[in-house]
């Protein structure tokens, strides 16, 4: 997926093409399910609020003032969608009682070479996440974006609306958190 | 460089995002630090783990739902689904407005504000400081029938008036009938059979001092007419004479004391307009 490909189906979806925002959010949506797994944890849940993520990119969609911006935009969006939903969750004592060994749970690990190691890296799995989970919402986010997700920098300066050197520096102290919840893990590998 | 500035630039220094003065002095630093060093390893580790995690796809029917979730839908649909998602909500919802329901009925009978009368009742009691105004009112009140062709409460109040006229029939059936009713004729097999007569068209009382009076004067009545008896019992025969005997028989009683008169209120000359005219005569 390239930034002008992006731009295009933007421009054509802003002229009324339906198609082009189908292609829009075949492209996006693994990203921006994965963002609202990684918030609430419950796939129907990730499923419903992902689609509530496109349907609100869709209709505020002639208020994007540069195309070639519409990932960062629409991060943005699903950022603010996520907060929100996760927060009411927390109200509603979700997640106090789901577990990660749910087998309903968001884990999908991919299949190693032996069920040996293919449970020994979900374990793993499960433990990051675990940690990745009980870090503050900031550091979480961040982690998130640029380590899940993949997004640069600069995008993730745009999405959360933070200057380039604070995301470096939130970066930094976030993973340096994640480290010490880790260290159990550290020790085995 | 000491330690914390060291690890504050871990992150760059993994993506190689620092300038060449400070990745060598931070190099440096790392080389000569045991502490650093592992904490640096423990930092690309936990980088590593992070990148381990894979990314999830979405569901299969993912775009399915954002295309339905973009169909305008009613507010009924929203409710709906609304409450789908929430059935907790639904049901505290339907309980709050049960309760709510329950407070105000009770809250509306304690106070009073239905009307324990009739509507029209109270519009008459309410009115009672204008007499004009008070006629108005009663006469709108019964003007208005609800219930058209139904007696109206106050019919029934007055239990000397008369509710129901009464019917022509009912009016006929009052009348003074003769005491013959029924007919008794035998059958080829001898049976006697009793059957409903018509009303006669004649009715003669004979009064005479005795009964062997009596006996002698129907007799004279039988023969002198050409009818045909219809019944006989104790006191009561049942005459059917042709329309042309009629005469016969008015002359017949006026020499005797009787009264004769027609049932159908008639004078006692009236003669149907019949072949057979049937004439009761009564003994008295």
């Amino acid at each position: 997926m390239t930034t002008d490909e992006t731009t295009e189906l933007v421009q054509a979806c802003r002229q009324g093409d339906n198609q082009a925002f189908n292609r829009l959010v075949l492209l996006y949506q693994n990203r921006i399910y994965s963002l609202a797994l990684n918030y609430v944890k419950i796939p129907e849940e990730a499923k419903d609020l992902a689609q509530d993520i496109f349907v609100t990119a869709f209709r505020a969609l002639p208020k994007l003032r540069d195309d070639a911006k519409f990932g960062a935009w629409l991060y943005q969006i699903g950022i603010n969608h996520c907060r929100n939903r996760y927060k009411k969750m927390v109200r509603h004592g979700v997640f106090s009682n789901h577990s990660l060994d749910d087998p309903n749970s968001y884990l999908q690990p991919t299949k190693w070479e032996t069920p040996e190691k293919d449970l020994e890296q979900q374990d793993i799995i499960k433990t990051v996440r675990t940690g990745i989970d009980s870090l503050n919402p900031a550091e979480k986010e961040i982690i998130i974006l640029r380590d899940l997700q993949g997004l640069p920098y600069d995008e993730i300066s745009l999405i959360l609306d933070i200057p380039l050197g604070t995301v470096k520096s939130k970066l930094n102290r976030a993973r340096a958190a994640l480290k010490k919840k880790l260290k159990n893990i550290h020790s085995k590998l | 460089m000491d330690c914390q500035n060291c690890q504050n630039y871990f992150s760059d220094y993994l993506e190689h995002d620092l300038d060449l003065d400070l990745t060598s002095r931070l190099s440096s630093h790392l080389a000569t630090c045991p502490d650093c060093a592992e904490e640096w390893r423990l930092f690309q580790q936990t980088v590593q783990l992070l990148h381990q995690i894979p990314m999830q796809s979405a569901p299969a029917d993912f775009l399915v739902g954002v295309q339905e979730k973009l169909q305008p839908g009613g507010i009924l649909a929203k409710l709906q689904k609304f409450f789908t998602v929430k059935p907790a909500l639904l049901a505290t919802s339907s309980g709050l407005a049960l309760v709510m329901v329950g407070i105000i009925s009770a809250a509306i009978f304690k106070t009073g504000i239905l009307p324990d009368k009739p509507l029209t009742d109270t519009l008459v009691a309410g009115s009672q400081t204008s007499s004009q105004q008070t006629t108005l009112v009663a006469a709108v009140s019964d003007s208005i029938d609800y219930y058209p062709g139904v007696p109206q409460l106050s019919t029934y109040n007055n239990q000397a008036q008369e509710i129901f006229k009464p019917s022509p029939l009912i009016a006929r059936l009052k009348q003074e009938v003769p005491q013959i009713s029924y007919v008794s004729t035998s059958n080829s097999a001898g049976l006697r059979q009793q059957a409903n007569i018509n009303t006669p068209d004649l009715h003669i009382t004979l009064q005479a001092r005795s009964r062997n009076e009596q006996l002698q004067r129907v007799h004279q009545l039988i023969h002198a007419s050409t009818g045909e008896i219809k019944t006989l019992n104790n006191n009561n025969v049942l005459l059917a004479i042709p329309s042309q005997g009629i005469g016969q028989l008015q002359h017949l009683c006026s020499q005797h004391d009787t009264i004769c008169r027609s049932y159908s209120g008639h004078n006692n000359h009236y003669v149907p307009p019949k072949r057979h005219i049937t004439v009761a005569v009564q003994l008295q």
